[in-house]
């Protein structure tokens, strides 16, 4: 079916047209944000944003937000990798923003997962997830750690919903590796364990029996790693996240007088729609990036998660973040971190020098080079996807002595 | 016993294959000028015989990247060279075979190695078998009709190979006649053969 370039032109050239105004609304919350970010103490904003909370259950229920930890450095500012807090504010950082990375003598370990999810066209159907681990340790060859797994008919047939329990399974088996014995011994280094993603387990398909099991075991690989001592995080790249946001829009709120302190006070009703929309558009990042220099950190937050508590969550994984400034106009990352990493001041400056470290060792991409290696060791190529289904098929001729084909449908769709 | 493996085919004509390998392998026999053997077919004793006549490490983007770096870590060079799949191409030029009746034939083969073929360096016995199978060194043939190698390079390396691996008794003898039978081959071009020579020259082939 042929596009309708007309109507697409006239759709294209409106919505281009109205991202100028669009534009001069963000600056504006932007604005009315980073006044927020400056006025309120890290204690005063955890504090009053707890009360919101107990005083309106349906926020509580319906907000994802978040609340500073830290008391020592200020809403509106950032910290290098090393810098000591207790030194006071040093000499203002230029544009470069904080100083060249040292080699921080640790054992750094990334974990990635790519996955065939199944398809009921294909003739054959079948899942497969790849999972790779690349460790690099000081002054040795780095180790890696492969898995690959197959899933059949016979594994799929009672998950409601296979393509979410696939990508499941490679977001358990990434965690997993993490903390997999690649070589033999302590190495005598901190240890580091880095995914590619977020941190928490992203529940697919959230009342399926399946995806409960998953989600547990997540959470007890979680556990498990922290309590080895491994200082784990999950690493996202150009995050679109606006739980910070939504603190300071709540708080906006609280001193505009729409919101009461007060549990049951009689007083207006803000709708958790009203939260989201109250600066419409506004990542964590655009204000992060008017406030941190290439190399810092923001404070450390908790998350606070709308759903009802987690019997499953295990002691010191509950999800903290921090945003980290890349250097040369790259942006930035989020940092998830459980609560125990949180809660060790030295663990979270050693995973910030760590990441400031690994993102200069490539050039112009500023991207950790362990995540790369771990995500390019991880992937499957659609060459390979070929030579995975090729091999299926044959071993489905041979053992069932029968051919299969693929769907009408799929068959179409390769023609065209 | 069989020899090291050197790396498996990727792509051949009669004329020439070349071979993947890791860049872990490249000291292992993978050297410029150096003799390699493959098997024709499935017979273990067909085999094809050729000199490594380049070395190529392709280009990929990471790599360039971290060429960018002011320095890359110990760390990520060992990387590089040991754990990512970057094959190394080893381009080979065909210069004769040996039949399963062990005659030794300086001409292109019957056909190709299949994909896959495990490539091996030879040994000197066997070298000196090949460079030895007949009175003049015919297999040179192959290197000056080929357009597209550093001939003067890839003669005098291998020359100075054999020469080497020669009991000192008859080793300038064989290398005596070796030149001889190039000056014959390429009487008619003068330009290649003033290359060959200063190339001799430089390998220190000719005592002054």
């Amino acid at each position: 079916m042929p596009i309708d370039w007309a109507a697409l032109y006239r759709q294209a050239e409106s919505k281009i047209q109205g991202l100028a105004e669009r534009e001069a609304q963000q600056r504006l919350a932007r604005e009315q944000a980073l006044e927020h970010l400056r006025a309120w103490t890290p204690r005063e904003a955890r504090e009053t944003l707890q009360r919101v909370l107990v005083a309106h259950p349906d926020l509580a229920r319906n907000v994802r937000t978040a609340w500073p930890i830290e008391d020592d450095i200020r809403l509106d500012q950032g910290r290098c990798p090393g810098e000591d807090p207790s030194a006071g504010a040093g000499e203002a950082l230029g544009e470069a923003g904080c100083p060249p990375p040292q080699d921080p003598r640790v054992t750094i370990r990334a974990a990635d997962g790519s996955q065939i999810s199944p398809d009921h066209h294909a003739p054959v159907y079948y899942g497969l997830v790849n999972l790779a681990a690349v460790e690099m340790r000081p002054g040795q060859t780095p180790a890696i750690l492969r898995e690959t797994q197959l899933y059949t008919e016979a594994d799929l047939v009672d998950k409601e919903n296979d393509v979410a329990y696939i990508a499941s399974m490679r977001d358990v088996g990434e965690l997993r590796l993490l903390g997999a014995r690649i070589s033999p011994g302590q190495t005598g280094y901190p240890q580091i364990g880095l995914l590619d993603g977020p941190l928490e387990f992203w529940r697919r398909g959230a009342g399926e029996q399946a995806m409960q099991h998953l989600a547990r075991t997540y959470s007890t690989l979680l556990a498990q790693w922290v309590e080895r001592g491994m200082v784990i995080a999950g690493y996202v790249d150009r995050p679109r996240s606006a739980t910070v946001v939504r603190m300071l829009a709540l708080l906006d709120m609280v001193q505009q007088g729409r919101l009461s302190l007060q549990p049951e006070s009689g007083g207006p009703v803000v709708r958790p729609s009203e939260v989201y929309q109250h600066w419409p558009g506004l990542t964590d990042a655009t204000l992060w990036l008017t406030v941190l220099r290439p190399g810092q950190r923001s404070p450390l937050f908790r998350t606070w998660v709308p759903v009802t508590p987690d019997p499953q969550r295990a002691p010191g994984t509950h999800p903290h973040f921090f945003y980290f400034r890349l250097p040369h106009g790259r942006g930035l990352a989020r940092v998830d971190i459980p609560e125990a990493v949180a809660q060790a001041p030295h663990q979270v400056d050693l995973l910030h020098r760590a990441l400031w470290h690994q993102v200069h060792l490539i050039p112009e991409r500023y991207y950790p080079y362990v995540l790369i290696r771990a995500h390019e060791e991880a992937v499957v190529r659609y060459a390979e996807r070929e030579q995975v289904e090729a091999l299926l098929l044959r071993l489905w001729a041979t053992y069932r002595r029968e051919w299969v084909a693929a769907s009408d449908k799929a068959r179409l769709k390769h023609a065209l | 016993m069989a020899a090291s493996l050197l790396g498996r085919l990727l792509r051949a004509t009669l004329s020439e294959f070349v071979v993947g390998t890791r860049s872990t392998a490249l000291g292992q026999g993978a050297q410029f000028g150096a003799m390699v053997q493959a098997n024709i077919g499935a017979e273990a004793d067909f085999v094809l015989y050729g000199l490594i006549a380049d070395i190529r490490i392709p280009e990929d983007q990471l790599v360039r990247q971290l060429s960018l770096a002011p320095a890359n870590p110990r760390e990520v060079l060992a990387d590089q060279h040991e754990n990512r799949i970057v094959p190394v191409e080893i381009a080979v030029r065909t210069i004769g075979y040996k039949t399963p009746t062990g005659e030794i034939v300086y001409l292109l083969p019957p056909q190709p190695p299949l994909s896959l073929t495990a490539i091996r360096p030879v040994g000197p016995q066997a070298l000196l078998a090949f460079v030895q199978a007949h009175p003049q060194p015919g297999y040179l043939r192959a290197l000056v009709q080929a357009t597209d190698i550093p001939l003067a390079d890839l003669l005098t390396t291998h020359l100075r190979q054999v020469h080497q691996a020669l009991p000192a008794e008859t080793r300038d003898a064989w290398l005596h006649n070796a030149v001889r039978y190039l000056l014959q081959l390429l009487r008619d071009d003068y330009e290649r053969l003033a290359q060959v020579l200063e190339s001799l020259r430089f390998g220190g082939l000719f005592r002054e």
